[in-house]
Formats: C-alpha cells, sequence, structure tokens
C-alpha cells in the first residue's frame, strides 16, 4: 500500500453524518417523557386543580378557594373513614405478612414435606380477582345467608362460632388472606438471601433452634418484614373491591369508597370536585407512607443482612411439628382457596343465591353457563375484555422495552427522569389515578374524544401497568451485556438488525412473562374499569359487579368462574413459560 | 495500516466530565502486533472502543487502510457496522440464543458482505477449524467452557478475514494455564494470518512476550512506546519502570557527569554508582533504577566496580529463582537469583550491579 492512498479518504460515500442517533434517540425521549406526563403527571394536575375550583369542570368558573378542603374537613364521614380505613389496613396487612413470613420461614428454613406443591398452591390467590374474592367470601360468611355460618348453626352457643364478614374485621382478614402470596415471595426473597452463616455462628456458640430463631434470624429479617408490612399496607388502603362489596352495603366506608361514590353516586349528580378533594388527600397520605417505605428501605441495607453467595442453609428439624405445620398450611389452603372456589362455583349452579345443602344438591345444573350467552352485554364485554387485554397489555410491554432501552443502553439526558416518572404510578392510588383520568379526559373531551370508549381503559390500564412492566424490562435489559450487542455491530449488522437479531431475542423471556404478568392484571381490574365505565365499553369486572349489585348471585357467580378460568390459563402460560426458561437456564448453568 | 491522531474522549459522570483519552497518537504498520498496556482506567479499552467505532470520540483522527473513519475535523464517523474489523471482547459476547455455527456465521449473513448458503457453510467451516472447533458447530453457545467461548469469538471475529483485528484483554478470564496456551496460539495465529492486531492487556508479561510494539498508557495519555526489550530495559521515568517487571528504586545524586553517551557517577545511600547513559548534569538530583535480576551476589568481594557490601534479610524460595532482600547501609535492595544460589544468599554479601543496568531518571517527574 502506497503511502498516498493510506492518506487519501476512501468511500465517503458510506459516511454517518453527526447527530442522526442523537436525534433519534432524542425523538423517542421525548415521545416517552410527553406520554408519561401526559397519563401520570397530567391526572395528578388537573385533580388538585379541579379540587380548589368547585365550579370549573362543569360551568368553566375560575374560583380558586379552599371551600372543598374546608368542608371535607368538616365532614363527620372524614374522620370515620379514617379510622375505618386505618383499622381496616393494619389487620389485613398484620394478618397478610404474619402468614407470609411464616410460609417463608416454612419454605425457605424447615424440612417440611411437599414443598412444590404448596409453593405452587400459594401462588393461586393472585389468580382470583380481588372483586371475585370478595364474593366468594359474602357467600362463606354473610351474618344470613354465609355457607359456613349455616353450616355451623346447628352447633350449641353456634353465634360463638360464627363470623360476621361484613364488619372491618372481615374486610381486613378477606384482603389479608390475598396479600400472602405476595408478601410470602416478597419475605422468602430476604430470607434466602440472608448468610446462613450468621445462623451457623449462633449454633456454634450454643444457641438452640428457637434462641437462634428470635434472636438472629428475625432480627435481621425485620427489615425485610417492615417493608414488606408498609408496602401491604398501602395497598391495602388502596384497594376498593373488598370494601365496595363487603363493607359498603352496611354503611362502612373506607377512603377508597368514598371517593369513588363521590365520583360515581349511585343517585344524583357526580360532584366530581368533592372527588377531587378526596383523591388529593388519599394521595398525600399514601405519598407520605410511600416515602417511609422508601426510607425503611434505605436503612435496610445497612443492615446488610445479604450476601451474593447461593449456597443452601441447613434446614431446621420440624419432627413432630411438621404435623402442626402441615395442619397450619391445610388450614389456610382450605379457608383462602378450596372454599371460596366451591362457593362460586355451588353458587352457579344453582337458579337462585342459597347455601349448599342436600336439598340443593338436586338443583344443581350447570345451565347459567349457557345463558351468560343470553345477557344483553356478555358477548360485547367478552369482545370488549379480550381487546382490552391485548392492546393493553402489549403496548404497557412495548412502552417499557423502550423506556428500558431509553434508560439502560442511551446516553439521553433526561433518561433518570424517566425511570422516575415510570415508576411513579406505583405510589399513586388506582382510584385516584382513575378520578384524575376522568376529570381530565372530561376537560379534554373535544380534544381527544375517548371518554367513555375502550380507549380510555387502555390508556388507565396502561398508565397503571407501566411500574412494573418498566421494571422488569430495565432489570432485564441491565443482565444484557452490553457487549452482546457490540458484537453485533463490530459484525457489522446495523442498529436495526441488532435490535432485532440480538436485543429483542434475549429480553423475550421478560417480554413475554411481562406481558403475561399485565394481561393478568388487566383481566381482574375492576377499579379503573368502574370509574371510567360508559354502556360502551363494559367489561368482565364490571358486568360482574352490576350482577351483584342486581343480587343476582347466579350470574355473578358464573361470570366470575369463567373469569378464574381465564385467568388460570394465562397463569398456566406463563409458569410453562418460566419453568422453560429455568430448566434453560439450569441447563446453562450446567 | 492504522494511525490515530491526537485522539481525545471525555465521560459524563456524576462527578462530572472525566478525561479518559487525552490526545493519543500512534501508527501501526501492516501485520504487525500493537498492544496498549496500562492499570485499569487509563483510557486503553475507550482508545480501542473508538478505533472500533463503538464510542464516538470528542476529537481526532483515525484511519484505517487508508480510510477515514473519524475526523473531528471533516465531521467524519463511520459506525461500527461499516468498519471492516473483527473484534474479540473481554466477555467474549457469545449470544446465547444461537448454536456456534449461527454465532461464527452472523458477520456474514447479517453483516457487510452477505454471501451465498454454500460459501457461508465454506467460510465457518475454515474459521472453525483455525480455531479448531470443527466438530462443535451445531452446539447451542451456552454449552461452552471459558476456552471455547473464547475460540468462538476468535473464530466470528476472523470469519469476514477483516484487515483489522481488536482484542480487548481476551485472555483475562481463562484460568492461568490455559492463558499461558492460548497466548502462544493467539500470537502463532495472527502471525500466520498477517492481520494487523491491536491488542488490549493490563498483563505486562502478556504485552511482553506477544508484542511487536507496545504502548504503555497512564491517565489517558501514551507514557513510552516501543519494542518490548526498549520499554523493559530503558523504561522512561518510575511509572513505566515500575509497572513492567518488579525493579529498585534509589535516591541519588549525579557526582560526575558521564561523557556523551559514557559512564557518570551516582552517589546514592547505598555507594557510588557507576551509570550507563548519563545524561544529568553534575549534582543533579536524580533515581537510579536497577532490575532485581540484574544484581548477581557473591560471599567475597571482587574488585570490579559497582561493588556493594550488604546483609541478607529474608530470602524466599519461588521456584524457579531465589528472591532476596539485601540491606545496603540503610536501603533495602531486592535481588533475584538462580535456585542453585541458596547456599550463598546467607549473612554478610558482596553485590555486584553491572554499570549497563543502573538505569537513571530525572527525580523531578513522578509518572511520566
Amino acid at each position: 500500500m502506497t503511502s498516498g492512498a493510506l492518506n487519501r479518504p476512501l468511500k465517503l460515500a458510506i459516511v454517518d453524518r453527526w447527530g442522526f442517533r442523537m436525534e433519534s434517540q432524542h425523538v423517542l425521549f421525548l415521545g416517552i417523557m410527553a406520554f408519561l406526563l401526559f397519563v401520570v403527571c397530567a391526572p395528578i394536575g388537573i385533580m388538585f386543580w379541579a379540587s380548589l375550583n368547585p365550579g370549573w369542570i362543569f360551568d368553566g368558573k375560575l374560583e380558586i378557594t379552599l371551600t372543598n378542603y374546608v368542608s371535607l374537613l368538616r365532614d363527620p364521614f372524614l374522620l370515620e373513614a379514617f379510622k375505618n380505613t386505618l383499622a381496616y389496613g393494619l389487620i389485613a396487612s398484620v394478618m397478610g405478612v404474619a402468614l407470609g413470613a411464616i410460609f417463608a420461614w416454612l419454605l425457605e428454613r424447615t424440612d417440611l414435606p411437599f414443598k412444590a406443591p404448596i409453593f405452587f398452591l400459594l401462588l393461586i390467590p393472585t389468580a382470583i380477582p380481588g372483586l371475585i374474592y370478595a364474593i366468594a367470601f359474602v357467600l362463606l360468611f354473610d351474618s344470613h345467608i354465609g355457607a359456613v355460618n349455616i353450616a355451623l348453626a346447628w352447633l350449641p352457643y353456634a353465634r360463638y362460632f360464627q363470623f360476621d364478614i361484613q364488619s372491618v374485621l372481615g374486610m381486613g382478614v378477606v384482603e389479608g388472606l390475598r396479600l400472602v402470596p405476595g408478601s410470602f415471595l416478597m419475605i422468602a426473597a430476604v430470607v434466602r438471601r440472608m448468610n446462613p452463616e450468621l445462623e451457623a455462628a449462633a449454633h456454634v456458640a450454643g444457641a438452640g433452634a428457637c434462641k437462634t430463631l428470635s434472636r438472629i434470624t428475625l432480627p435481621l429479617a425485620m427489615p425485610g418484614i417492615l417493608g414488606a408490612y408498609i408496602y401491604y399496607f398501602i395497598s391495602s388502603i388502596e384497594s376498593f373491591e373488598i370494601p365496595a362489596i363487603i363493607g359498603v352495603p352496611v354503611g362502612i366506608q373506607v377512603f377508597a369508597t368514598r371517593l369513588f361514590f363521590a365520583a360515581k353516586p349511585i343517585g344524583g349528580l357526580p360532584r366530581l370536585d368533592v372527588a377531587a378533594t378526596w383523591g388529593t388527600l388519599f394521595l398525600v397520605v399514601s405519598g407520605i407512607l410511600v416515602w417511609i417505605y422508601g426510607r425503611v428501605l434505605r436503612h435496610g441495607e445497612r443492615f446488610a443482612s445479604i450476601t451474593g453467595r447461593g449456597f443452601r442453609p441447613r434446614a431446621i428439624q420440624l419432627g413432630r411439628w411438621r404435623y402442626i405445620a402441615l395442619g397450619f398450611v391445610g388450614c389456610y389452603f382450605v379457608l383462602a382457596i378450596l372454599f371460596p372456589l366451591l362457593v362460586l362455583i355451588w353458587t352457579s349452579a344453582q337458579p337462585y343465591m342459597r347455601a349448599p345443602s342436600m336439598a340443593g344438591l338436586k338443583d344443581l345444573s350447570f345451565s347459567s353457563y349457557l345463558a351468560v350467552w343470553t345477557l344483553p352485554r356478555f358477548g360485547f364485554a367478552l369482545r370488549n375484555t379480550i381487546v382490552l387485554i391485548l392492546v393493553s397489555s402489549t403496548a404497557t410491554m412495548a412502552l417499557a422495552f423502550v423506556i428500558a432501552w431509553l434508560v439502560v443502553r442511551s446516553n439521553v439526558r433526561g433518561r433518570r427522569l424517566i425511570d422516575f416518572l415510570s415508576f411513579t404510578p406505583h405510589a399513586i392510588p388506582t382510584i385516584v389515578l382513575g378520578v384524575g383520568l376522568m376529570i381530565l379526559f372530561i376537560f379534554l373531551v373535544h380534544v381527544i374524544p375517548i371518554y367513555g370508549t375502550l380507549w380510555i381503559l387502555v390508556v388507565g390500564m396502561v398508565a397503571k401497568r407501566i411500574s412494573y412492566g418498566s421494571r422488569v424490562m430495565v432489570a432485564s435489559m441491565y443482565q444484557i451485556h452490553r457487549e452482546l450487542e457490540q458484537a453485533a455491530a463490530i459484525c457489522g449488522a446495523n442498529m436495526l438488525k441488532t435490535f432485532w437479531y440480538v436485543t429483542s431475542r434475549l429480553v423475550a423471556p421478560a417480554l413475554q412473562n411481562g406481558w403475561l404478568y399485565t394481561a393478568i392484571h388487566v383481566n381482574s381490574a375492576l377499579t379503573i374499569p368502574l370509574l371510567l365505565h360508559t354502556e360502551k365499553n363494559t367489561v368482565l369486572p364490571i358486568l360482574i359487579w352490576s350482577e351483584w349489585q342486581d343480587a343476582n348471585a347466579s350470574m355473578a357467580t358464573t361470570l366470575s368462574v369463567i373469569t378464574i378460568m381465564f385467568t388460570f390459563s394465562l397463569m398456566g402460560l406463563l409458569y410453562g413459560i418460566v419453568r422453560r426458561s429455568e430448566k434453560r437456564a439450569r441447563l446453562e448453568a450446567a | 495500516m492504522l494511525k490515530v491522531r491526537d485522539l481525545k474522549k471525555s465521560f459524563l459522570t456524576e462527578g462530572g466530565a472525566v478525561q479518559a483519552v487525552r490526545g493519543v497518537s500512534f501508527e501501526v504498520q501492516e501485520g504487525e502486533f500493537y498492544t496498549l498496556l496500562g492499570p485499569s482506567g487509563c483510557g486503553k479499552t475507550t482508545t480501542l472502543n473508538c478505533i472500533a467505532g463503538l464510542e464516538r470520540p470528542d476529537a481526532g483522527e483515525i484511519i484505517i487502510g487508508g480510510a477515514v473513519v473519524y475526523s473531528s475535523r471533516d465531521r467524519i464517523m463511520i459506525l461500527a457496522h461499516r468498519r471492516s474489523i473483527g473484534m474479540v471482547f473481554q466477555s467474549y459476547a457469545i449470544w446465547p440464543h444461537m448454536t456456534v455455527f449461527d454465532n461464527v456465521a452472523f458477520p456474514l449473513v447479517h453483516g457487510r458482505q452477505r454471501m451465498r448458503k454454500a460459501d457461508v457453510q465454506e467460510r465457518v467451516r475454515a474459521a472453525l477449524s483455525l480455531v479448531r472447533l470443527e466438530e462443535l458447530g451445531q452446539r447451542p453457545a451456552p454449552f461452552l467452557s471459558g476456552g471455547q467461548q473464547q475460540r468462538v469469538a476468535l473464530a466470528r471475529a476472523l470469519v469476514q478475514e477483516p484487515k483489522l483485528l481488536l482484542l480487548d484483554e481476551p485472555l483475562s478470564n481463562l484460568d492461568a494455564k490455559l492463558r499461558e496456551e492460548m497466548r502462544l496460539e493467539l500470537r502463532q495465529l495472527v502471525e500466520r494470518l498477517r492481520i494487523t492486531t491491536i491488542y488490549v492487556t493490563h498483563d505486562q508479561v502478556e504485552s511482553l512476550s506477544m508484542s511487536d510494539r507496545i504502548a504503555l498508557m497512564l491517565e489517558g495519555s501514551m507514557v513510552q512506546e516501543g519494542s518490548p526489550r526498549e520499554i523493559y530495559r530503558s523504561p522512561k521515568g518510575t511509572f513505566a519502570a515500575g509497572f513492567v517487571g518488579k525493579i529498585n528504586f534509589m535516591q541519588g545524586r549525579v557526582v560526575q557527569a558521564g561523557a556523551e553517551g559514557g559512564a557518570g557517577m551516582v552517589e546514592t545511600p547505598a555507594g557510588v554508582l557507576s551509570c550507563n547513559a548519563l545524561q544529568s548534569r553534575e549534582g543533579e538530583e536524580v533515581l537510579l533504577a536497577i532490575r532485581p535480576e540484574n544484581i548477581s551476589i557473591r560471599r567475597e568481594p571482587s574488585g570490579q566496580e559497582n561493588n556493594l557490601e550488604g546483609v541478607v534479610e529474608f530470602a524466599a524460595f519461588m521456584g524457579d529463582s531465589l528472591e532476596c532482600v539485601v540491606r545496603v547501609k540503610g536501603e533495602m535492595l531486592r535481588v533475584k537469583l538462580n535456585p542453585t544460589d541458596e547456599m550463598v544468599a546467607q549473612g554478610t554479601v558482596y553485590l555486584h550491579v553491572p554499570s549497563q543496568h543502573c538505569i537513571v531518571m530525572p527525580k523531578t517527574d513522578e509518572r511520566s
């Protein structure tokens, strides 16, 4: 090669000018940013604005006043709702986390038999939507019609054994049972990461099993348990379905139901400004709790109970206690899974609501599963539900993918802000987000006329689920070594090809899991659809809600069983995919 | 073959901008094995990524085989996938969702030069036989050992027959024994194929044994460039001397300046030593550097110059050598001996340092 050829620049035709790639990632950034601001910040902002302007939403009057806040603080219902919410949240979270911790300890640290099936059964309650779970427990423990209460009626002193579900305690217990799978997973993760040598050291020092548990294991797991506790306190006071089905009919109101009935009163005109005021207050309360949660978690990190070493600790021998432990597990399954499912199936097979009995056995017929098709809105609702699941899960995961790419791979300046904004919906109570979206789209009815259509539900679902989806995708993107993509570029693949043949293939398991998990949640979501409901966007949970409100228990339970079966099949898919990828990971490790 | 001129690159971090590369220039001839050597954070990998097109430099110029691939003045930036290079990454970057064959075939199927299926088969087979993995083509990538992954990565880098091969610490994830084998094999392979190679490493033994030329880097700048012998025998400055091999440093003062390239005298706490190639002025404070293996040891004093009397403080048997610490009037000197000298290295001993091995460097510079 001559020196002249060396110095001459060649092939200027394939030169990429500066700025091209910068621009394309900036366009993505601006688009995502605008969307997040619109679905997360705008609803909250406009809700706060509406709470200060009572006449603004419908009359367009501008008059900033604190009247709403003053009258809310004077409202005797506020104190009552506050007390109920607090008691309900306390009972639910204490129960959920205590049971979760016991299960975590039993499955992670002892030689309990049948661990694998127990683990699988423990996750089942996540497949039962809150609305359906609440209906099942009313059917089981209602003071008049509850199947269990009727079955116990023949006992002497029956009223001491009977349990009235329609109380703050009842609501708390039902929500608590529902929280068990989540809190179990959360605490099991903490227990698993705990260095077993710390326990071994206590044994060597002469401490017995009980002493080690109380002096070493529990204190070490405490930050994790406290974190789980606050997390589930927040999520239980946010939940609307259980108080609405169990408490409201007997006049027990919590924050979430007050907020809902201000926005959607059963009779009379909606007072969106009052709902906005409740919503703002609710947001402040949950914001404070989320802040405390963050503090606890940061505090917990200092408690370095965590090592990266993955060796199994010595399992504690349960001995004769294993039967008691198994009995405890059995009681939970019977109460939390078997009874609710059985009572739903029983009621769906009866022409009218009645407790299980020999007489009822003769009338057993599954004709209601055919009769649902004659419901005027069933086919419509089914179609809407499927469209909603497909569109919002796909949109959520696609957005999450782009967000993850921006956060992990790009060098846009505001990527931290995107990361933060995409997580924010997690801290906003669903019902508050729903009210915010409602006000926003009523305000924008001429600009973006989607109020009352299925599309507003899609927006609401994506806004709520984006925090989960983006967490999954960001985590998965971080796990993919940057060099895997760089290698493709070196091999001559351009950005699109790298994205298609390498990046998307590597994050595919996370995308699938995230999609199915989102689909499960969309399938069981009631709060947002109920708030934004009109005749045009009925989905299955709304149909269940209205059949139940119309005292048509047979139809409501039939629809419930159909919904649960649908969720189970989604979960089966999820389980299959997880199993397959775990198998693959094991092979790779070998 | 490769020209890098005044390359600059900085990164934005939470603590502000960090200058990773501060104006590095070098030229690599066709077929040369050129090593960028330095401690972690010296900018060697950033320099390599700039050559590959994976990083966009802030300023400078890069010319590969006569084609300008980057120039800040002419505003040219050719992206990585349009540069004709092969690269082996530190993590190997073997795609886990493909077979060995698919990994190696990727550049031919999705890369710059597409080819017919039969040709792809032929080229991949040839590349795999080059790294002695012919029989593993259909194996999924996750079922490979570290050494095999390394070979696959090499085959993938070579399958396009690139003009330039970039290697980013390719041996650092292998165990010691395999590393030694691969070092030889890699060197022989690129020599046989006559590919210009840029090699990045922090391992001085690797760099000395493999390279035609070494560029020693520190804090984003090039400290010294030269053949392995030059770098080892006449390091420029204390960093170069200390980073490549072990060395003894002593404070000293020039008592007699040397003639043009001739010997001079340096006074050290251990005694006055005659030193070669002394370019300093008389009275100047200097540093004297002596490699441990250049010091010999005797029981009796000899009449030669540069004789020092000392006491053996400590001796460690290393298998293939005997390392001693000898105290000479308060200075501790490390001495590397043949293991058969064990009987000699006890009590009072006499050290001899040939004057051509006494390296004199100015005291003022701390690092470069």
